[in-house]
């Protein structure tokens, strides 16, 4: 399988596939992050549209020693700070039927309840560490990685995720279960 | 052992242990909060995910269409790294200079004081070179900070007001039978239709289109720079007045305008 910044590389020759292949591979992971980001499937799918029309457009930017995923992701996440910045700057949670009705997961936060007002305590993090978070967290993106997204050094990034953990452990108070509510009852074992 | 290691662990249910692990603690802030307090927020942070029901096949084929409609001379220019696409805007300034300077030279020009019109003039210029080198930040590195644009707009908007009110240089009296407002509105349409020039360029230039409110605003003070600059080249008239509403009024006015196209 060819690695991400060859699929680049090939598409700038101008070979059509290899961009295909490109929004096969990145469609669903900046749906997911931006949707997450803006709050809003609809704002979503248009700035996922957007980055893959920004990496078209800057496809001579790209270099050989460039890796792809924190480029697309920079774009991204560009494209979304702009739209927050014009619908003054907190994402909006949509209220999506489907969403509620949706099968939970297997997690302590699978109550639909819960999974609404864990989205909810993102959105009303600061930026910044909503950012950091949300590219480590989900995206499984190192600290480097970030800081290099964000133009910062990666102890500021390490900086803002632990503020966001610890205010997310602020506002999510009760939503999230402490340690102790996850061991067995004495009368279990 | 890394933070997607203890991340992983922590979802896991188990209790991430071990050398490995305190070394990676000693330097991770957010993985030591996440292991010494914060493990309901990481599984609560994983049940968080909202389910996607997205059509890429149609979303997909919206791309395509946009970038079929990116062909052609604009969307190849677009596609042109930074220096050149900015190497474009700056030659068409050089060339507005030139065309002043060579053929609509105002008539002062040999009594006008040489190292205060050559301050003017770059300080116009490099203004108006460095808002177009911000607007074309591509979007694939991490946005300039704050302050930067907001510093361009604001010197772009004070920079000839703080000119106007320079100690005037005597060299042109305002000849009989004009008002103040007609020679202002003279000079304002004319330095406007040049900054229009300018601004429609770094438009055409900027890959986001016209998505970005930075970006036009870069755009609209680069062009207004652009046009006192012409006028600095062409008009003879030095009276702070006419400076003050006939040449300082454009980059302003080219914000306005522009800001009230974007709205409409």
């Amino acid at each position: 399988m060819r690695s991400d910044e060859e699929l680049m590389l090939s598409y700038v020759k101008g070979d059509q596939a290899a961009f295909r292949e490109l929004f096969q591979r990145y469609a669903p992971i900046l749906l997911r992050m931006l949707l997450r980001n803006v709050g809003r499937a609809a704002d979503a799918q248009d700035l996922t549209q957007q980055t893959f029309l920004q990496l078209h457009r800057a496809r001579h930017d790209f270099r050989r020693d460039t890796r792809l995923r924190p480029w697309i992701m920079t774009i991204a996440l560009n494209l979304a700070r702009d739209l927050l910045r014009r619908r003054g700057r907190r994402p909006e949670l949509e209220i999506d039927e489907e969403v509620l009705a949706a099968p939970a997961a297997a997690s302590p936060a699978a109550n639909v309840d819960d999974r609404a007002r864990v989205r909810r305590a993102l959105a009303e993090l600061p930026t910044e560490q909503r950012e950091v978070i949300e590219l480590h967290w989900f995206e499984e993106l190192p600290f480097n990685d970030i800081a290099a997204m964000l133009g910062c050094s990666p102890g500021a990034v390490r900086v803002r995720a632990h503020r966001g953990y610890v205010n997310l452990r602020k506002t999510l108070g009760n939503v999230v279960p402490s340690d102790q509510d996850d061991e067995p009852a004495a009368g279990d074992r | 052992m890394d933070c997607a290691d203890v991340e992983k662990a922590l979802l896991d249910g188990r209790k991430p242990a071990g050398p490995e692990l305190h070394a990676h603690l000693a330097g991770c802030d957010s993985c030591r909060f996440l292991c010494e307090d914060g493990g309901p927020v990481a599984r609560a942070l994983a049940g968080s995910a909202p389910p996607d029901r997205t059509d890429l096949a149609a979303l997909e084929q919206r791309l395509a269409d946009d970038v079929a409609a990116d062909r052609g001379i604009v969307g190849a220019l677009r596609a042109l790294p930074r220096p050149a696409r900015f190497g474009l805007v700056a030659v068409l300034i050089g060339l507005e200079v030139l065309f002043f300077y060579g053929l609509m030279r105002r008539g002062d020009m040999d009594v006008y004081p040489a190292a205060r019109m050559a301050a003017i003039l770059a300080a116009y210029g490099l203004l108006a070179l460095a808002a177009a080198w911000v607007a074309f930040r591509p979007l694939h590195l991490p946005p300039s900070p704050a302050w930067v644009p907001r510093a361009l707009v604001a010197i772009g908007l004070f920079l000839p007001v703080a000119i106007a009110l320079l100690p005037e240089v005597p060299t042109t009296a305002f000849k009989p039978g004009y008002s103040v407002a007609v020679l202002a509105f003279k000079c304002f349409s004319h330095g406007g239709a040049l900054a229009a020039a300018v601004i429609f360029a770094a438009r055409a230039l900027d890959r986001a289109g016209h998505g970005g409110a930075i970006p036009a605003a870069l755009a609209a003070i680069a062009g207004g720079a652009a046009g006192v600059l012409a006028l600095q080249l062409e008009c003879p008239i030095n009276h702070s007045i006419h400076l003050l509403t006939g040449h300082a009024t454009v980059p302003a006015g080219m914000l306005l305008i522009y800001s009230l196209g974007r709205k409409l």
